[in-house]
């Protein structure tokens, strides 16, 4: 289907009447922000699916949900309380093949009471005219046949790939989900063909094959052995199904693990560098700390060392040298004392000499009892009162009291402090000796903690070095964080071994699996055996080759799979070439990969075979686009090149001129007919031209629209703004 | 030991206008931990080490100062200067020196004398250190930097002696 | 796809020689209006028609039957 013309009246931005013809090949639509482009997508949209884009919450609504917002403002300002006003958009498509025309018409009313409230009708109202080459138009009513021309224009399954605004690109073919590439390929080329055969060749050989057990049941000896057999041949089938599925769960893990190690291949070696500097860096900052510690003890000691060590004396050694004069006097003067006292002492003993008493007399009492008693008890002789021993006895007597009454010298002084002055002057001279070395202990202290201190300095230097290139190598690599270099190495390592352990489980299923198969055949041989009866050859040569039939619809489903991906593959590329023609730096290549899990996923590799991980956004999309375009390109008996239109809403807003002009060039190669909405070409009219030439014969019709108010008056205006087309070609 | 231990019963003081600047400044006055302690910016553990420091100051240099009518800030008997008795011999050692005391004529004095002269050596102390805190107290106003080291006051020991 | 092709696609598979039903040389030579013996080409021929003319898998299934059972 061809699509002629499109008119819009009143419908959103639109004000009055507005009508887009077009051509078969590329037609462009150039508007800047806020002219229309989104509203004109509507406008397709809404004439066949009855619904329209919701920027805001990024869905599509029903009319009933949007009612009146889908009249033009100005309209509806005009309108005068009575009155009704209408919007309305109508599509002209046309069918080469059958040389018909269909006028498809949506219109929508709100009306204005009398008191000027708007009254919204619930639904928009839908026709389809139908014109025949002799310009004879008849509508259409019939249910069947209206769905049957809707599907013909654009099908729902196909709607995705062909009518899609910016946005919805990258959710088409999603790099993070593998089955959507399987999907659009399913969708949009002839392979569901093969998926028909499959299906058919499945069921085909179950039926048969149910049958030819049934008949060996029936025509065997033993039953009961039949029904064994039969019961051991299902749970073979169970085992089968059940090894299946984790056949699909480890190919699900393999696929997964492939995937992020892939992703982290490039990430590791700059992990690993980080790592590396990390870990010195860490090493360092422990040889600071210790450092630190050291040097905040050492200073602690140092100020200690001024009393415990008495380096406070320094330099007070003439103290000691002072009081050593003082005390040299002062123990002069006392030995000069000490001496004059004790001649002193001397001359009195003299004197009291003669009261020396001799050594063998006895205690004065004893004397005193001597004399009582009148009895010397020396010579044990009498001693009577008045004799001669008597008066002896009584001398010695006298002479003790005497020697009593001796006087003692005076002391030599009031106080004798001689002991303390002689152990201060002692520990004066001892610290003296201490106070020499003090200078030493001092320099050598002091040196201790410059040399400390220099190498804290110097570690310190080495650690900002090195978180410096910790930083410069996290900034150049794909690493985002140095933490994430962290797990980005565990992860990676971790993948490896996901990956080696679901091979081997892949294998070791693979194998279980023949095993059980082999065994299923051995159990059909014994069924076989079982049978006295001969089965019927019909039977067994229909089995046979139904069961040839069933390989081989598979196998080819698979060949031909494979050959569309290596197709899809060279066209994905010719087409991306064309896009980022003017962009030759990096692209890259795309290359179709199947993952474990049977889905191919579509990746961008540098000359070297290796994941391009630097592609920009642009490049994403880009690459997303050509896969669908290779898609519909690939199979030349595919329909959908040919007969649906491309139509798309500035797919290219990511990007800059030259890919705006490339995609241009790939889809006027690609589609029969596209409408591209865009605001890439606005204002630029050297741009315009370039698009002229490239498109070659190959272009269409070119329109201009512009807002009648800058966006940003347009939210308070409302009520005026109305949409201005020029047709530039 | 009578006389040391008289002298040691005494108590000296300091004018209480070095107390902020330097005292509280740089002695740390309540416990702690050592390197704590430093960290703090404090340099000695107590008063009187500082006391000492100030008085071995005045001492060497010969530089006193009496304390008269300035308010003055008491801490602790000398006896409880605990940390080191040798050097708190050895400054009343250098006292004696310094002093005019005569060590012979002290052995000859009335208990009342005896007194006096000890009260005396221990005002002669108190001006010592009164005379070494001025040194102290000139430096931090002159040149405060110096006081960012962390061993200030063992590069002072050096100073002009 | 043509009827042609379709049915040389399926007959270029390896399988098919495998078994012994035909060369891969004698495919390339095949029509598909060619008179063939092989129940298999049948087979071949009645599902390719099948899916032409739209039929539903059941109904394919049931005639691929009733012609084996010939």
């Amino acid at each position: 289907m061809v699509i002629n013309s499109i008119t819009l009246t009143n419908f959103q931005c639109y004000f009055g009447e507005m009508k887009f013809e077009f051509k078969a090949g590329l037609n462009v639509v150039i508007g800047d922000n806020g002219a229309g482009k989104s509203k004109l997508y509507d406008a397709f949209y809404w004439v066949l699916y009855d619904q329209v884009f919701d920027s805001l919450n990024r869905e599509f609504k029903k009319t009933n949900q949007v009612k009146g917002n889908l009249v033009s403002d100005k309209a509806k300002a005009l309108c005068e309380p009575g009155e009704m006003v209408k919007t309305e958009v109508e599509m002209v498509v046309y069918n080469p093949k059958q040389e018909m025309e269909y006028t498809l018409t949506r219109s929508y009313t709100v009306s204005k009471n009398d008191s000027g409230v708007l009254r919204q009708d619930p639904e928009s109202n839908f026709t389809i005219l139908k014109t025949d080459k002799f310009k004879i138009s008849r509508p259409m009513v019939n249910q069947a046949d209206i769905a049957s021309l809707l599907k013909g224009i654009l099908p729902d399954d196909v709607k995705p790939y062909m009518w899609f605004q910016g946005e919805q690109v990258d959710s088409l073919i999603d790099f993070k989900n593998n089955s959507t590439l399987t999907h659009a390929i399913n969708v949009l080329s002839d392979i569901r063909e093969f998926d028909f055969f499959e299906e058919v060749s499945q069921k085909a050989y179950e039926a048969a094959e149910k049958e030819y057990h049934r008949r060996l049941k029936e025509a065997s000896s033993d039953t009961r052995k039949n029904e064994e057999l039969e019961n051991q041949k299902q749970r073979i089938q169970r085992d089968l199904a059940r090894l299946e599925e984790e056949k699909k769960l480890a190919a699900e893990n393999l696929t997964y693990a492939v995937e992020r190690k892939d992703l982290l291949l490039n990430k590791v070696d700059d992990a690993q560098q980080i790592k590396s500097l990390n870990n010195r860096e860490s090493h360092l900052k422990e040889r600071l700390k210790e450092i630190d510690e050291r040097l905040v003890k050492m200073k602690a000691g140092i100020n200690k060392s001024l009393i415990s060590r008495n380096w406070i004396l320094k330099g007070a050694g003439s103290l000691v040298d002072m009081f050593a004069e003082k005390y040299d006097i002062y123990s002069q003067t006392r030995n000069r004392q000490e001496a004059a006292f004790s001649a002193k002492k001397e001359a009195l003993d003299e004197l009291y000499k003669e009261f020396r008493l001799p050594v063998d007399v006895p205690e004065p009492i004893f004397v005193k009892q001597m004399l009582e008693k009148e009895h010397c008890l020396v010579c044990d002789r009498e001693a009577p009162n008045g004799s001669a021993p008597y008066l002896k006895i009584l001398e010695l007597l006298e002479r003790s009291k005497a020697h009593k009454q001796k006087p003692k010298p005076e002391p030599i002084t009031k106080h004798d402090f001689s002991k303390e002055f002689k152990s201060l002057y002692q520990n004066g001279l001892s610290l003296q000796g201490m106070i020499n070395h003090a200078d030493h202990e001092i320099r050598t202290a002091i040196g201790d903690i410059l040399e400390s201190e220099a190498k804290y300095k110097e570690v310190k230097g080495e650690l900002d070095s090195i978180q410096r290139e910790i930083m410069e190598a996290v900034n150049a690599s794909s690493v985002s964080s140095i933490d994430s270099s962290i797990d980005i190495v565990n992860e990676f390592q971790s993948q490896l071994e996901a990956i080696v352990s679901s091979e081997k489980k892949l294998d070791r299923l693979k194998y279980e699996a023949e095993a059980k198969q082999k065994e299923g055949k051995k159990i059909d041989e014994e069924l076989k055996g079982l049978s006295t009866g001969k089965i019927s050859p019909i039977l067994e040569e229909k089995k046979n080759v139904l069961e040839d039939f069933r390989d081989i619809a598979k196998s080819t489903r698979e060949r031909v799979f494979n050959r569309l991906i290596l197709q899809l593959e060279e066209e994905a590329n010719h087409h991306y070439y064309s896009m980022t023609a003017e962009n030759k730096s990096v692209r890259g290549r795309i290359k179709l990969e199947k993952q474990a899990n049977g889905n191919y996923m579509p990746k961008n590799l540098d000359s070297e075979g290796r994941i391009l991980t630097s592609i920009n956004d642009s490049n994403i999309i880009l690459i997303k686009l050509a896969v669908i375009m290779a898609i519909i390109s690939a199979k030349k008996s595919s329909p959908a090149a040919d007969l649906y239109p491309l139509i798309t809403d500035a797919p290219t807003s990511k990007f800059g001129d030259n890919y705006a002009i490339g995609f241009c060039r790939a889809a006027s190669q690609v589609y029969s007919q596209s409408i591209v909405i865009s605001k890439d070409f606005y204002n630029k009219p050297d741009l315009q031209q370039r698009l002229f030439s490239e498109a070659g014969e190959k272009i269409g019709n070119i329109y201009l629209i512009e807002p009648s108010l800058s966006e940003e008056v347009q939210r308070e205006h409302r009520d005026e703004l109305e949409v201005r087309l020029t047709k530039i070609r | 030991m009578e006389f040391i231990k008289r002298f040691e019963d005494r108590a000296p003081v300091y004018a209480k206008v070095y107390r902020e600047p330097i005292v509280n400044r740089f002695a740390n006055v309540g416990g702690g931990k050592e390197t704590e302690m430093f960290e703090r910016g404090k340099f000695f553990s107590n008063v009187y080490e500082l006391y000492m420091y100030a008085a071995m100051l005045g001492l060497k240099k010969n530089y006193r100062i009496p304390l008269e009518s300035v308010e003055t800030q008491k801490f602790i008997e000398i006896r409880d200067w605990k940390t080191s008795t040798e050097l708190v011999r050895f400054i009343t050692m250098a006292l004696i020196a310094r002093s005019n005391l005569d060590m012979n004529e002290l052995e000859n004095m009335e208990e009342a004398q005896v007194e006096r002269t000890l009260t005396e050596l221990k005002d002669l102390l108190e001006e010592y250190a009164n005379g070494g805190f001025d040194l102290i107290y000139t430096k931090v106003q002159d040149e405060p930097y110096f006081f960012e080291n962390e061993y200030c006051f063992v590069e002072m020991l050096g100073e002009g002696i | 796809m043509s009827k042609e092709d379709l049915l040389k696609e399926f007959l270029m598979d390896d399988i098919v020689e495998e078994k012994g039903y035909m060369t891969k040389e004698d495919v390339s030579k095949l029509k598909f209006i060619d008179h063939s013996n092989s129940k298999l080409i049948s087979v071949l021929k009645i599902a390719i028609l099948g899916k032409n003319d739209g039929d539903s898998v059941d109904t394919m299934v049931r005639k691929l039957n009733q012609t084996l059972n010939k």
